[in-house]
């Protein structure tokens, strides 16, 4: 039974969170963005909503004390309504569609919630915090399970805001008339506790394109029948929720709550990133092969050097009045680049036996000029710097 | 003129990597010949060799872990017969993308579609796992962009770098062991 129990507040979740996409899946693309930016917000209250029937489940079964049986009674009553909304339903679907059964369930719901503030029933723990529970994954409802009976009213009443706004843009469901009565069916068979999470399942079986009414606002969620379906899919959104938040923490400016921009967003720093690989790698190591014969002249020992620097520092100067790019450009032909002084000067202190790094004296002030030493290395007449062994060591980065 | 190298990380991807780039350096400089002046042609070439050679070094670097790791490897061992895989593959990838379709990602197909062909190998596989593998792509260009500017700084520059201070980045320890 508990497995049961268990799987079927997460189809529940699952079921009453396909409403939004399925809607959004018909209408084209004109509703998307009011309901996916509901959808959240729905998973969060549908989350905290889900830890009812999953509140029965774990306090009927582990609590083997006399809580059970007013529970239990409390339990066959509601079993009881289900059914009786589930028949419901049944001819509602037939005739409406879900909205009508979306209201039912969301009046089952109410009934729930007003029963469990009505026994005043606490769980252990009583998180005030039930309100909204992100819930990392299905098995997310597990955590939510201490969610109060204060916050059981208060998530109805999210609940009923948030229906109201997706169910204004509801559209025709895709009918799934039969799959509520194979439910209905099982749901009767099955424990307490389960059958109440059924129950509600099965008017969510079928989605609602009827008009919104105000006081039965129930989401309508797949048949169990296509419930597996329902399930992976509601998995597979939270995963994709949590990559997203992933990728998020890796792509910068991702401060984007959309998830199209932050999809491009995504792809424009992935474009980047390997745009720079290959400058580097072909700019920098192609500069370290090709560019030995050409700077072989230039003699990069000693103070003959200093000399040579000068002039490039004056040309440099000379062109960087100018334009920028071609500075840079003259730079790169010279197998030189430009790098602020802080690196260089580091990376001469931390020099212990410099093979002739040359930082030019700084004709501007932010700036400074290195030579390729690859021309002294490689340049001696075949003689190669074979560089053995290089490894960096990742000291901690923030 | 030789200094000992203990990275302070060694199984770390970034010096995986780093090994295997810097040797892949030195058999392109051991194979450059004795031209003196190469042709624009032969430049470029080098030029490609060696961003493959970066590409693959990282790769190999990540191992099979990854799809696109082995995405990358693969495309590198079989470039020969790779043209006429490539647009079987694409065809299969398409087909086995639109089955794939799914009311939740088709609002942002285009941009699927477009990760998609920007990851390696991200052709055939469903949007989470191409998040996935997205994310640890991305970092693992990230750290290959840096590494290359320090490669650069120690083997053409010929620097010798001890710790770097926190204000430039502050993860590179190493020292170069080399002949002349």
């Amino acid at each position: 039974m508990q497995p049961r129990s268990r799987e079927i507040p997460a189809m529940n979740v699952n079921s009453l969170l396909n409403l939004p996409e399925i809607h959004n899946h018909q209408n084209g693309e004109t509703h998307i963005d009011p309901t996916s930016s509901h959808e959240d917000f729905l998973e969060q209250m549908l989350s905290s909503t889900s830890s009812f029937p999953w509140e029965f489940a774990g306090a009927a079964e582990p609590s083997q004390t006399d809580d059970q049986s007013p529970q239990q009674n409390m339990l066959s009553h509601f079993d009881d309504q289900s059914a009786l909304l589930a028949s419901k339903l049944r001819h509602h679907q037939i005739g409406d569609g879900g909205a009508a059964a979306k209201s039912l369930m969301f009046q089952q719901q109410l009934m729930l919630s007003r029963g469990l503030a009505g026994n005043g029933l606490r769980s252990p723990a009583g998180t005030e915090s039930g309100l909204l529970p992100v819930p990392s994954s299905h098995n997310g409802h597990h955590d939510v399970v201490n969610g109060s009976s204060k916050s059981a009213n208060l998530a109805n009443e999210a609940l009923y805001n948030g229906f109201i706004e997706s169910l204004g843009q509801s559209s025709n469901q895709p009918p799934n008339f039969h799959h509520p009565q194979g439910e209905a069916i099982q749901a009767q068979s099955l424990g307490a506790p389960a059958s109440m999470a059924a129950a509600m399942n099965q008017p969510g079986g079928n989605g609602g394109g009827t008009p919104p009414q105000p006081k039965q606002r129930v989401r309508a969620r797949r048949g169990q029948a296509t419930d597996p379906h329902s399930i992976a899919e509601r998995l597979r959104r939270e995963r994709i929720a949590e990559r997203m938040k992933a990728l998020q923490v890796l792509v910068p400016n991702a401060n984007k709550t959309d998830k199209a921009s932050m999809l491009d967003e995504i792809i424009d720093y992935v474009k980047f990133l390997q745009l720079q690989v290959k400058v580097l790698s072909m700019s920098r190591m192609g500069n370290a092969a090709g560019v030995v014969p050409r700077v072989a002249d230039i003699s990069l020992e000693g103070k003959s050097s200093n000399d040579g620097m000068k002039v490039t520092e004056q040309q440099v100067a000379k062109l960087l009045e100018e334009d920028m790019g071609s500075a840079m450009q003259y730079l790169q032909g010279k197998g030189l680049c430009l790098m602020p002084i802080s690196l260089a000067s580091a990376m001469s202190t931390a020099t212990s036996h410099s093979r002739n790094l040359m930082a030019g004296g700084p004709s501007s002030p932010s700036m400074s000029v290195l030579t390729v030493q690859s021309a002294t290395a490689g340049g001696n007449g075949g003689g190669e710097a074979s560089i053995k062994d290089v490894a960096s060591s990742v000291t901690s980065k923030p | 003129m030789t200094t000992q190298i203990i990275p302070s990380n060694p199984d770390s991807i970034k010096t995986r990597f780093t090994y295997s780039f810097v040797r892949a350096l030195k058999k392109l400089n051991k194979s450059r010949g004795a031209s003196v002046s190469p042709s624009m042609k032969e430049t470029y070439r080098r030029y490609h060799m060696i961003r493959v050679a970066s590409y693959a070094s990282m790769a190999s670097a990540v191992g099979s872990k990854r799809a696109w790791s082995r995405a990358v490897l693969w495309k590198i061992r079989n470039r020969t017969s790779h043209r006429a895989l490539k647009k079987k593959s694409r065809i299969h990838a398409l087909t086995r993308t639109k089955v794939r379709e799914n009311p939740r990602s088709d609002l942002n197909f285009h941009q699927e579609n477009d990760l998609r062909k920007l990851v390696p190998g991200g052709e055939g596989m469903d949007f989470c796992r191409l998040l996935n593998e997205t994310a640890h792509y991305i970092k693992c260009l990230r750290t290959q962009a840096t590494t290359i500017v320090v490669v650069w700084a120690v083997v053409v520059v010929g620097v010798i770098v001890g710790r770097i201070g926190d204000g430039c980045g502050g993860w590179v320890e190493m020292s170069v062991t080399c002949d002349k």
